[in-house]
């Protein structure tokens, strides 16, 4: 066996490093609705997560707990990230904010959650740049212009604003916000719906060469089974506010236990 | 009969200022308390003074609170100390509460200003007003107030650099003219309310004590004596006042301060000092009358040093 051979069959990441991000009894209601029951997930480094679920299940919410934007009932979360020691849902305000600033990037479904759209998209990604304290010119245009570029934006539009731009362009933006400070993790809610198939495709290209080069840790919510069988590593699926399966992408797309996944699985195809 | 002006005492004023004793103590806690957080706005209760929303009504409250009989007051409005706002003030406070009325920076115990800071240097036993229209440093990055509060408290102002990022972006250059946010105390970035750069720098470890006031949106805040005021800049890019430097005042002569332009009939322009008293002083020096003109803060558009 040659050499080279030999480096590439190493033991998978997954088997090695221990997990980046763990999250235990993530409990959650919003009234009288469960929106979370009691929801268990790990995230290891270098690997996609694919959370799959028919609307209301409750993979929104989780990946809104996973940003910090909002607390569940009960429940334990944990980065293993420098500076972020115990449960991060008893941070205050003012850490989760840094943490979030620093550590976590998120691209939304709807660009106009995450952007700001009469400003220039260079000043999206600059913005975040200097959140975290960055205060020189030519540094933000610098790193501005490097981030856009490795979300395969075309760099002579950098300085337009998002409201100019194409669907497909303004998710770019986002993703070159979110990388910009190169996060441990990057969660993507639906990054893709609502782009038209080609675009589609361009975009997930995109995510998946970064994801490549960079070995992001990412957490993608959607809907599609086809983005997920593209994109992830590893499936959870949710109904209802629980995980039903969880397992190895092809496990789930090629032997679903679950009755409900298996109806989602046939369906697809 | 006896009449009952015989049983009662004779009027005599108990107050002066036109403000009501709890209306005054109301300002004097809530300026002790901004002197004491240098730059935090605090919230206050505005009262009604006869003069409209947006015309001083802040600055004003500030200035009737700290006005007595022994007071000289100045008010300037956009540099003039003759424009119809602030002759009507200047009057209202001296009617209401005994005080001298002047003209001269140096004279003066207090100033309430509209726009602008002097030109001559202010000393430590006076007080600078300035009217405030709008308070809030966050408002064109944060429009939600709650949220902007939350932001002061976390010292979260990098979003402020945005709007400088953008104009530098947008124009190749720094395009905010007025109203320059500043840090201060290296603590709450502040609007020095739309006072134009030039008088950005005077702020910077000043030996008088500046309130900032909004009577429509009820905030004051302020700027104790010897307290670091900082435009608010990026590290590679220095911050510039405007290029006035080389400007001569038409009437005084006076060279190296912050002009009005005064377009002429013939498409050109001419430029006059925009701090008036200032250039009615040179007037009356170079008639050979005793004028006193103190140290100016800039000389020949340079910003001095305070030992000089």
């Amino acid at each position: 066996m040659s050499a080279a051979l030999q480096d590439r069959l190493d033991a998978p990441r997954l088997m090695t490093a221990p997990p980046i991000l763990r999250m235990e009894g993530i409990s959650h209601s919003f009234g009288a609705v469960q929106a979370l029951r009691d929801v268990s997930a790990t995230v290891y480094p270098g690997e996609v997560l694919g959370i799959v679920g028919e609307s209301g299940s409750g993979k929104s919410t989780l990946l809104r707990m996973m940003n910090l934007e909002d607390r569940p009932d009960r429940g334990d979360y944990r980065l293993a990230i420098p500076g972020a020691e115990g449960n991060l849902f008893d941070l205050n305000r003012y850490a989760r904010r840094m943490l979030r600033a620093r550590h976590i990037g998120i691209v939304y479904q709807n660009p106009h959650l995450g952007l700001l759209m009469r400003n220039s998209s260079s000043g999206n990604v600059a913005e975040r740049l200097l959140i975290a304290g960055e205060r020189r010119f030519a540094e933000l245009r610098a790193r501005g212009r490097e981030a856009l570029s490795a979300s395969e934006f075309p760099l002579e539009r950098m300085d337009a604003p998002p409201i100019e731009l194409s669907g497909g362009m303004q998710q770019r933006v986002q993703l070159a916000k979110a990388i910009a400070l190169e996060p441990a993790l990057l969660l993507l809610d639906e990054p893709t719906t609502g782009l038209d198939v080609s675009v589609q495709a361009l975009v997930l290209d995109t995510l998946k060469r970064l994801q490549r080069d960079r070995a992001i840790t990412m957490v993608l919510v959607s809907h599609d089974l086809g983005v997920i069988r593209t994109m992830a590593d590893r499936v959870m699926v949710m109904r209802r506010g629980r995980v039903v399966e969880e397992g190895l992408a092809d496990q789930i797309f090629q032997d679903p236990q679950h009755p409900y996944t298996q109806a989602l699985v046939h369906a697809k195809l | 009969m006896t009449a009952l002006s015989e049983l009662t005492r004779p009027w005599a004023a108990m107050s002066y200022g036109f403000l009501d004793g709890s209306a005054k103590r109301e300002m004097r806690r809530k300026m002790l308390k901004a002197i004491a957080v240098p730059g935090c706005q605090m919230p206050y209760a505005s009262r009604e003074v006869p003069m409209a929303r947006g015309w001083g009504t802040g600055g004003l409250q500030v200035t009737l609170t700290l006005v007595n009989p022994a007071s000289v007051v100045k008010v300037i409005d956009q540099g003039a100390d003759d424009s119809v706002n602030a002759v009507s003030i200047r009057q209202f406070l001296s009617r209401v509460s005994g005080a001298r009325e002047t003209w001269d920076t140096c004279e003066a115990s207090i100033i309430q200003s509209r726009h602008r800071i002097p030109e001559e240097r202010m000393r430590d036993d006076q007080i600078l007003v300035l009217q405030v229209p709008n308070p809030e440093p966050l408002r064109p990055v944060e429009p939600n107030i709650s949220v902007a509060r939350q932001m002061h408290a976390d010292a979260d102002y990098g979003r402020m650099w945005l709007i400088l990022y953008e104009q530098l972006v947008r124009s190749g250059r720094i395009m905010q003219g007025a109203s320059y946010p500043a840090l201060v105390n290296g603590r709450h970035v502040m609007t020095p309310s739309p006072i134009p750069r030039w008088d950005v720098p005077k702020m910077h470890m000043a030996r008088h004590l500046t309130f900032l006031s909004a009577g429509r949106e009820k905030r004051v805040f302020a700027i104790p004596p010897q307290t670091r005021v900082e435009p608010l800049v990026f590290s590679d890019i220095p911050y510039k006042v405007e290029d006035h430097a080389a400007l001569t005042c038409h009437r005084s002569g006076l060279k190296g301060f912050f002009m009005n332009e005064i377009p002429q009939a013939d498409g050109s322009s001419a430029h006059e000092l925009s701090d008036s008293n200032l250039g009615i002083k040179a007037i009356r020096r170079a008639e050979g009358e005793a004028a006193a003109i103190a140290p100016t803060w800039y000389r020949d558009g340079w910003m001095t040093e305070a030992g000089e």
